[in-house]
């Protein structure tokens, strides 16, 4: 096998394994799961939709979805945000 | 003549009386919304969909996102466009914040201008996006006092974004700013509290400005004086200079609001870095760098 063969041969090699990667990093997010990025200083969890024809709610059922739903909204256990104010402005 | 005299001390008092005041409330940030609010209430005034701001604002729907007696139950938010096709909510309301599972993407819609059992348009999620700040791997550690400093530095990540599959028809908020604390003194919260017909109506509420030194870290407070104005509020945008202009002067996204607490008429939200610019970016491009 000649050197020139060879260097063809690895160059092949890492563009399947590149391409695998991609594909895996592809079919991860197809699959609609939780993945994580560096952003800057920070990581970010995103999720992707998986893209599929109908399953579209009609504008009645996201209506009374809507009328019928449980609002969100959070209260922290944690005592300290509690505390009466103590305002600096 | 004395009395003329008297009488035109008094106008000129009331006239330096009233330029002060206006003066005053004309500072940046501090001035409550002009004419878009209608009926004022516990839980805020009543906002109108149709103008600017609230044009650009929804409801964050996850449908059928809860199970409880065999019956399931969607769960609501408020949200609005932040760019042509981005939306701007709380972490909390794109990842359940007890079980840190996310809410099913293909059940979350926005549904714009959403008012009295209407909306002009639904959009469907195509993916979500938030810091890992939000949900912090030491939130599950057994030492309790790195869990307590877990859970007391979350708030400050308490936003997410969402791409939705279209442009926004109504078009979007176009300022926010980040780092701003001395800048403005007041701002209008926004959003769909359940004490206002079950979370049907938009409502607004200006406020006061806190910063608060007992406060978990970066998490801003202000008071409204509505104590209604608690839950469904989550995601929905502070906005300084609330008005129906729409230029670089008004409506300024500063934060949304993530929690409330025991006292009354006060709502809390993340203080946003510039992190925030990235992250609408990220969203921006398909959540992908």
């Amino acid at each position: 096998m000649s050197p020139k063969t060879l260097l063809i041969v690895m160059i092949a090699l890492l563009a399947t394994s590149f391409s695998v990667k991609a594909e895996d990093k592809a079919e991860e997010r197809k699959a609609g799961q939780p993945y994580t990025e560096q952003l800057g200083d920070h990581q970010v969890t995103s999720v992707q939709r998986e893209i599929t024809k109908g399953g579209e709610r009609s504008r009645e059922e996201l209506l009374k979805a809507a009328r019928e739903a449980a609002p969100l909204n959070v209260f922290p256990s944690d005592p300290t945000t509690g505390k009466k104010l103590d305002e600096q402005r | 003549m004395g009395a003329v005299r008297s009488g035109l001390a008094t106008a000129a008092m009331l006239a330096f009386v009233g330029w002060f005041n206006a003066a005053r409330s004309a500072e940046a940030g501090s001035n409550p919304p002009s004419s878009t609010g209608t009926q004022q209430s516990a839980w805020g005034d009543t906002g109108n969909p149709t103008i600017a701001p609230l044009k650009w604002a929804g409801l964050v729907l996850n449908y059928e996102a809860h199970e409880k007696d065999g019956k399931k139950y969607s769960r609501a938010c408020t949200g609005q466009f932040i760019s042509p096709r981005v939306v701007l909510t709380a972490a909390h309301c794109v990842q359940d914040i007890d079980t840190g599972g996310w809410y099913d993407l293909q059940k979350m819609y926005f549904l714009a201008q959403y008012q009295n059992n209407t909306f002009s348009r639904s959009y469907r999620a195509v993916c979500a996006s938030r810091f890992d700040g939000w949900w912090p791997p030491q939130l599950r550690s057994q030492d309790p006092e790195e869990k307590n400093r877990a859970g007391r530095s979350r708030w400050q990540w308490d936003y997410a974004m969402i791409l939705v599959d279209r442009d926004s028809e109504t078009g979007h908020y176009k300022n926010w700013v980040v780092d701003w604390q001395g800048k403005y003194r007041g701002a209008t919260a926004t959003g769909y509290p359940a004490a206002m017909l079950g979370g049907q109506i938009i409502q607004i509420a200006h406020g006061e400005i806190i910063f608060i030194p007992n406060l978990p870290n970066n998490v801003v407070a202000l008071r409204h004086n509505h104590a209604g104005l608690t839950q469904g509020s989550s995601g929905g945008a502070w906005v300084a200079n609330f008005d129906q202009q729409e230029d670089a002067q008004h409506n300024i996204i500063i934060t949304v609001s993530s929690f409330v607490t025991n006292q009354s008429g006060v709502s809390f939200g993340a203080y946003p870095t510039s992190a925030f610019y990235g992250l609408r970016d990220y969203v921006s491009k398909g959540c992908v760098r």
